[in-house]
């Protein structure tokens, strides 16, 4: 029986780590926005993975990157191609290394924050984007490196604010039919731009996204 | 008469104020006394740009919410108008979205409101070419125009 699940429930590093430890031989499949990944494990060695474009070690360490996706293990897969020759061990440690590389270029560490607000039902993507619309860290690698619009957005709810001779808003929603995004403004002219389902009531979300932004 | 429309949203517990403002920043039809009509229009203009913008990358907003402290603004944008209401407590969210809804399909069918649209109809991008900017805003608008 297949072994099925959420990235948000279970990490990637521990879906490998456990798959390795046990000498599994195994496919794993995950979907993430339309898109397939594939992690291919024998006798408890990754030996191959693929994660459209891109196909090896960088296809497994574009995959590490996701925080959300669904996912489903089938013992007794044998890999279609053997493109990665590094021990588990090694190449998860490359990974994560790379990961955190990502993190501190960005300035902060935002994974964390990531992390927690993942846990909360509803939030598809994430974005943490600066007063000139710089994209200074996001969940999703295909969420753009500037974000002009979401900026505009929440300059002009400032803007409205003034007028109303108010300060800051706590935040602000807008509803697009098919999805919402919730503006958060953080510390430095900052903010969190949370990109949520049609169906997430906001009355729900909102005191559980405070309490993960703390 | 669209004021009796308007007075119903207001009739909503902690309802403030509520107002229909034309993709030009005209004001049209209000209820309370709540901001200045300069005040009032000034936020009109603001949320037909973040509307436009939105339109521009193709995700046109049905509705925003701005909130505050003790504060909350809902914007129900409509084809050519938005319809501004300003209350003090979330919890009447739902039901605020919800007359909102009977509203605005009032409003399509009152003649008073339907020869008022057409007399100040406009295109919504048109606020993000036209009026007073500041600087910050230029530069935000001619990266994704």
């Amino acid at each position: 029986m297949a072994l099925v699940g959420n990235l948000k429930d279970i990490k990637l590093a521990n879906l490998v780590q456990l798959n390795c430890m046990e000498h599994n031989t195994a496919k794993l499949t995950i979907e993430y926005n339309g898109k397939y990944g594939f992690v291919y494990f024998e006798g408890g060695q990754v030996v191959h993975a693929e994660f459209d474009p891109f196909i090896g070690e960088e296809a497994f360490f574009r995959l590490l990157r996701l925080y959300t996706g669904n996912f489903k293990v089938e013992s007794g897969i044998r890999a279609p191609a053997k493109t990665i020759s590094a021990s588990w061990n090694n190449l998860l440690l490359e990974g994560l290394h790379q990961l955190d590389d990502q993190d501190q270029k960005s300035g902060v560490n935002f994974k964390n924050l990531f992390e927690r607000l993942f846990t909360i039902k509803g939030v598809k993507r994430i974005a943490v984007v600066d007063t000139e619309g710089h994209v200074k860290a996001k969940s999703h690698p295909e969420i753009p490196d500037t974000w002009p619009i979401a900026a505009l957005v929440t300059y002009e709810a400032e803007r409205i604010g003034q007028s109303m001779h108010l300060k800051s808003p706590q935040f602000v929603s807008v509803n697009m039919g098919n999805q919402s995004w919730i503006i958060m403004p953080q510390k430095k002219g900052d903010f969190l731009l949370l990109e949520v389902g049609k169906k997430t009531r906001l009355d729900l979300i909102m005191p559980l996204i405070k309490k993960a932004v703390g | 008469m669209p004021q009796t429309i308007l007075k119903e949203i207001q009739n909503i517990d902690s309802v403030e104020m509520v107002a229909i403002c034309s993709f030009k920043g005209e004001i049209g039809f209000k209820v309370g006394e709540l901001l200045p009509e300069a005040d009032l229009k000034a936020i009109a203009i603001h949320l037909v740009r973040a509307f436009a913008a939105l339109k521009v990358v193709g995700k046109p907003p049905i509705h925003m919410e701005i909130y505050w402290q003790n504060h909350f603004l809902h914007a129900r944008f409509a084809d050519g108008f938005v319809i501004i209401t300003i209350c003090n407590t979330l919890e009447v969210m739902s039901l605020l979205r919800i007359t909102l809804n009977v509203a605005l399909a009032n409003l399509l069918q009152n003649k008073t409101f339907l020869k008022w649209l057409k007399k100040h109809s406009a295109d919504a991008l048109k606020q993000l070419r036209r009026g007073s900017f500041d600087e910050h805003e230029i530069n935000l608008i001619s990266q994704f125009t």
